[in-house]
């Protein structure tokens, strides 16, 4: 993995690491850089390591200027649509999430500016995430619209990553990725069609018009408008799997956008860092199907 | 023989008259570069998704100010002419590549048109200039060629 875009001595001390272990780093202006790091939250120290113990590297204003330089391509307004949706994403699909000063004209965000926060979250590949959940998503010879539920950073987007591999391994459809946030840019395949930098509701409408899917993958469903694409596309005869941020089924059922009757199964996911390990499975009528499976 | 010896040297004269006159061109060519390249990049920044690389690369012209920018903004030695720019022009040049791209939209299109003005006055006092000194430069280069020509004749 590429870590070209950080300063050359934060550079030095993560690619000392196991790059399996890692999941996030964060920067904020005058607090000590933050990794996480096989489960543990551990600070990156002067002396070249990681630790939580001993004098820990504070995040100058300068490390996130040059980190978005970098990112960017010395060009920080061409990417201003992305920033001012609070992330960019590098060629290799780390994104990193920002947070500073909205700048709001007409009542609309039109960028963020003074920004002091960074999360880099390292993508994983992990083969084989989602051989626990794949015989729910996949059985008799049928995909079923799934939903997989979790909290931030317990792994939906590499549950959903496996799941498309392994879709397109088994030629089951044409499968439309819908990638907003470029998170997928190593899932490819034969039966793949990838849409990236949309927003869902063009990704939907343009997809279905033009690319005859018959599986449509997509990452975090939030707001009405995204619920209703799904919707939509079930109703065109479309299997979907998605995600969604939450850590109850209850809380699912609860929001003011869902729509009941779209999912075939909801899969809850448990476990901080770790994916690909289950709670519960529900069925369509939130029946459980399975506990700790 | 003292005929094409004065010849030679009204023509050397004449040379270095133009010689010295070129910087006063190239100073006004270059702020005029300057300005329009501010410009483009104000259009880039309000409406376009180009990025300065893509900007600085699609430029094809082989300018001093091109050259200066791209020396600059991609870290280059080139070898250039010091004595273009003044001691605090060189300095606002230099600053100017390092903020560009450096902030928010907004940000940037603030910078930018706060800094077309400094170009703007800085374009007509290099015009004044070329026109004063490449004219009375030319002009004295004839004039000392032809005294030159003369005192050898």
């Amino acid at each position: 993995m590429n870590f070209d875009f950080l300063p050359e001595n934060i550079k030095r001390i993560i690619e000392k690491l196991n790059i399996n272990k890692l999941t996030e780093i964060r920067f904020r202006v005058g607090y000590p850089i933050k990794i996480n790091y096989n489960n543990e939250k551990l600070y990156l120290l002067e002396n070249g390591k990681v630790g939580i113990n001993g004098q820990a590297i504070i995040c100058l204003k300068d490390y996130i200027t040059e980190i978005l330089s970098v990112i960017t391509e010395k060009s920080i307004y061409a990417y201003n649509d992305k920033i001012k949706s609070g992330y960019v994403t590098t060629k290799e699909g780390i994104r990193i999430g920002l947070a500073g000063d909205c700048v709001i004209d007409n009542g609309k965000i039109i960028t963020i500016k003074n920004i002091n926060s960074l999360n880099v979250r390292i993508p994983h590949e992990i083969n084989d995430a989602s051989n626990g959940i794949f015989k729910y998503v996949f059985s008799n010879g049928n995909v079923k619209n799934t939903l997989i539920i979790s909290p931030p950073f317990y792994g939906k987007t590499t549950m959903l990553k496996d799941v498309t591999k392994k879709l397109n391994a088994i030629n089951c459809g044409n499968i439309l990725l819908i990638d907003e946030r470029c998170e997928f840019s190593m899932v490819t395949g034969e039966n793949i069609d990838v849409i990236r930098n949309s927003d869902k509701t063009y990704a939907f409408e343009m997809g279905l018009r033009s690319m005859s899917p018959e599986i449509i993958v997509t990452d975090e469903l939030c707001g009405y408008e995204d619920w209703i694409c799904v919707e939509k596309a079930v109703n065109s005869g479309i299997k979907i799997i998605a995600s969604c941020h939450s850590d109850n089924i209850e809380s699912i059922k609860n929001k003011n956008e869902f729509i009941s009757g779209v999912f075939d199964i909801y899969v809850l996911l448990y476990g901080e860092g770790s994916p690909g390990r289950i709670k519960s499975v529900y069925g369509k009528d939130f029946n459980l199907i399975c506990d700790y499976c | 023989m003292r005929l094409l010896l004065g010849i030679v040297a009204f023509i050397l004269c004449v040379l270095l008259s133009v010689f010295l006159a070129s910087k006063y061109k190239e100073r006004k060519d270059f702020y005029n570069d300057f300005l329009s390249f501010n410009k483009l990049l104000i259009k880039e920044v309000g409406f376009g998704q180009k990025t300065l690389f893509n900007i600085i690369d699609e430029m094809k012209s082989n300018s001093v100010f091109l050259n200066k920018l791209k020396s600059k903004f991609y870290n280059k030695e080139i070898n250039e002419d010091k004595s273009l720019l003044k001691k605090d022009e060189q300095t606002f040049f230099n600053e100017y590549v390092s903020n560009i791209g450096t902030s928010d939209k907004a940000s940037q299109m603030e910078y930018l048109k706060s800094v077309s003005e400094y170009l703007q006055e800085n374009l007509v006092i290099t015009q004044e200039e070329y026109k004063k000194y490449n004219t009375l430069y030319i002009k004295m280069g004839i004039l000392i060629g032809l005294i030159v020509l003369i005192i050898i004749i």
